[in-house]
């Protein structure tokens, strides 16, 4: 028997593509980097380069989002980031209701469904949603009211596309353009949604090169068709890499016999400052924290000149402010035309 | 006692010639004859004209979760059977992972019992290997299958304690009753997606084929020496094709089956997340499913289960991870079998066999071909009709089916069962 294709009629599919995009294609949620143009990609980075400044007068604010309430829903813990959209969310004048459902409504047996009806009937505009599982914002956004946008903070090991722009931010701040540069992301790909994100920002962006590096148990072969190199030898690797980006070690994801021990990847795939030296001199040090210091950075790589991990903290403000505003003001846009 | 005919038909030959033009005799449920119009409606009761159109025997469905008792919020054998005749299913196979499990007569008589106030297909009790379910003691199995059940698994709860399975084996073997299995590692099958690009795209835990093969290369060996009369259900992966395979030649006593939708489904109709899509095993890779498209066409695969799922909305109704596997897959069974012809270039006579003949073979019942001597267990299928599938209405009452929108030919004009005429309503 050939192998015939399977002939399928034609079905509006509800895919990331369509599902962040109002019909005249504009951003109108901000769950996943993969399927967006270069265009809306470079546009986020712009608006957040206007709003720069802001992060230096920590009192000056911008009306953009006044009148608007944002729901920080976070099913899983953070700090980090739940604090820099919720002072992003604060600098554009919106109302900010921060509520952490790992501990209310999801231990009452209440479904994600109910959760979202009852948010969405206290008038709510925008959700900025992080959980455990993956799709869980591809799933929220297609049950939401059309007038509310979604903000993916991080879904399962899928995406985690404001981290991933923020990272784009701080890279093009350092560097500029994308063209010539050879990446380097180490650590556990396959369960990070971090990793996933930005190989995706980098090839919409045209990086040169980017190499993935890690040991096969957290890199396996089919992370190449997300379209990166694949590496195991992070000495190799480094030659020649402009950026370094490290990922946290993600120990509570690990199910089964994935590593040795924290040593020995410490001494295969720890950012050292021996290791550092074979990057090229003026090499940019990133990680989306926290840090594992001394399992997959040294603390004076992490503390060091050449580190800019504190950079990216102070301009994921402006970045989530920039993603916060455009979706915002395409979801209204969307909505005026289609009252006309 | 009655006696009819069904004249000027297609039906398909027991002989494995195709279909055949002519009438069918049925005396006192069952098939008295087949061949010329004349002899066989000689002092016929009821003449049936049916134009032209197939007849073809009841489909056999090895493997379908009914849900009751115990989870009637999701399925009911009233529903399920009546889902499955108009399906033209006339003989379906239950799971026992149900609450209580079927473990006991009592459950099995309670089985029998609602199947009876059902529409009127033959449910055929599949018995629990070990006792409730939990893979440590071996079940009743002699005393289920004198209550009526046909085989006997472990349900959706993979057996890993390999002792436990040689003994099964073994135990089984002894008095000849048939086993169903489906081949899943325990700790490799800890996933909801199949192993690949898109599982790796979308961050979904993965399951690799592996999951499938190691426990078949080990379920074949233990097969081999126990000569136990194993079933293996629901393959979905092109190794695990091959392993069957080869066991095959090598004479080891195994029969096996796919489920309906992993002839049709790859991993990438689960790339946006579309929880109707998570399944187990999950769908795998094109080449994966061309392979098994190739087993059902040369026979290595015997059998098309529907391995119908049917879960309330609130099970599907959450992020693809966190909602239940399975799809409520009767209502579009006969709909994707006759696609699965006229898609694959495999000869409708092969597919409806292995919906009919081959389940009938593995597990040795009488029905299931249009042969003198068997139950009159049939169907009369206009196959030019064409209709939409719409999950809106669907019979089952679990509606978690990823079909919505495709586009099925084939609308039933009668189904019988020993004879009997159902009321199958006619969309």
């Amino acid at each position: 028997m050939s192998a015939s294709p399977i002939k399928k009629p034609e079905i509006m599919s509800r895919g990331a593509r369509d599902l962040q995009l109002t019909d005249e294609g504009d951003l109108k949620h901000f769950l996943s980097i993969e399927g967006l143009s270069r265009d809306k990609l470079v546009d986020i980075l712009d608006t957040a380069d206007s709003f720069g400044g802001l992060g230096d007068q920590a009192a000056r604010k911008v009306p953009l989002l006044r009148g608007k309430t944002v729901a920080n829903l976070f099913f899983e813990n953070s700090t980090r980031t739940r604090t820099t959209f919720e002072l992003a969310a604060k600098r554009l004048s919106a109302d900010v209701l921060n509520i952490n459902v790992s501990v209310s409504s999801a231990s009452k047996g209440e479904t994600l469904l109910d959760t979202l009806r009852n948010l969405q009937a206290m008038q709510c505009d925008m959700f900025v949603v992080r959980h455990s599982a993956s799709g869980a914002a591809h799933f929220i956004a297609s049950h939401v009211e059309q007038h509310i946008s979604v903000i993916n903070a991080g879904d399962g090991q899928h995406s985690h596309p404001t981290q991933a722009m923020l990272d784009m931010f701080a890279i093009r701040r350092k560097k500029g353009d994308f063209n010539n540069l050879k990446i380097v992301i180490v650590g556990d790909i396959i369960h990070s949604r971090v990793a996933r994100s930005q190989i995706h920002a980098l090839n919409i962006l045209g990086a040169g090169e980017i190499v993935a590096v890690g040991p096969k148990t957290l890199l396996p072969d089919t992370v190449r068709d997300l379209g990166v190199q694949i590496e195991h030898n992070f000495d190799k690797a480094l030659k020649g890499a402009d950026v370094i980006m490290g990922l946290r070690l993600q120990k509570e994801r690990m199910r089964s016999a994935l590593l040795s021990t924290e040593d020995e990847y410490y001494r295969s795939y720890g950012l050292n400052e021996n290791r550092l030296r074979i990057a090229k001199p003026d090499a940019i040090v990133m990680h989306p924290g926290p840090t594992n210091r001394g399992v997959e950075i040294a603390a004076s790589v992490a503390d060091g000149p050449q580190s800019i991990i504190l950079e990216q903290v102070t301009g994921g403000i402006a970045v989530r402010m920039a993603i916060m505003s455009i979706a915002m003001g395409n979801v209204e846009k969307s909505l005026a035309q289609s009252r006309a | 006692m009655t006696s009819t005919t069904i004249k000027n038909c297609n039906y398909l030959s027991p002989d494995s010639s195709g279909f055949v033009n002519g009438t069918i005799r049925i005396d006192n449920g069952l098939i008295s004859g087949t061949g010329d119009a004349s002899e066989q409606t000689a002092g016929s009761d009821e003449t049936i004209d049916a134009n032209g159109k197939l007849v073809i025997p009841g489909l056999i469905d090895c493997y379908a979760r009914l849900r009751e008792p115990g989870y009637e919020k999701s399925a009911t054998i009233a529903s399920e059977a009546n889902a499955a005749a108009h399906s033209g299913i006339t003989t379906i196979f239950c799971a026992p992972d149900t609450d209580p499990v079927t473990d006991e007569t009592a459950t099995v008589e309670l089985i029998k019992r609602k199947a009876d106030a059902a529409i009127g297909i033959k449910v055929l009790p599949i018995g629990a290997l070990t006792a409730g379910l939990q893979g440590e003691h071996l079940g009743e199995m002699v005393t289920l299958a004198e209550a009526g059940c046909v085989a006997f698994c472990n349900g959706d709860f993979p057996m890993h304690n390999t002792q436990v399975i040689r003994r099964v084996m073994e135990y089984s073997a002894g008095f000849g009753l048939k086993l169903i299995i489906a081949p899943q590692d325990r700790w490799l099958s800890d996933g909801v997606a199949h192993e690949g690009s898109v599982s790796t795209r979308l961050g979904l835990r993965a399951i690799p084929a592996a999951a499938e093969t190691v426990a078949l290369a080990q379920l074949i060996e233990l097969c081999y020496q126990t000569n136990a009369s194993v079933h293996f259900s629901r393959l979905s992966s092109q190794r695990g094709v091959q392993l069957v395979s080869q066991a095959k030649r090598d004479n080891i006593n195994i029969t096996a089956d796919t489920g309906i939708d992993h002839l049709f489904l790859t991993e990438m109709d689960t790339s946006d997340f579309n929880s109707n899509c998570h399944t187990s095993p999950p769908f795998r890779s094109q080449r994966d499913l061309d392979a098994l498209r190739e087993g059902i066409e040369s026979g290595m695969i015997d059998a098309i289960c529907s391995n119908h799922a049917p879960h309330d909305t609130d099970s599907k109704q959450t992020p693809f991870a966190e909602s239940a596997p399975g799809i409520s897959s009767l209502d579009s069974y006969l709909g994707l079998l006759l696609k699965l012809a006229s898609d694959s270039g495999i000869p409708l006579s092969s597919v409806i066999e292995r919906a009919t003949s081959g389940p009938a073979r593995c597990f040795g019942l009488k029905q299931g071909a249009i042969a003198t001597g068997a139950p009159a267990d049939l169907s009369i299928v206009d196959t030019d009709a064409e209709w939409e599938f719409q999950t809106a209405s669907m019979l089952s009452d679990g509606k978690n089916s990823p079909y919505e929108g495709w586009l099925f030919n084939g609308e039933l004009h009668g189904v019988y069962v020993d004879g009997n005429p159902l009321p199958i309503q006619r969309q």
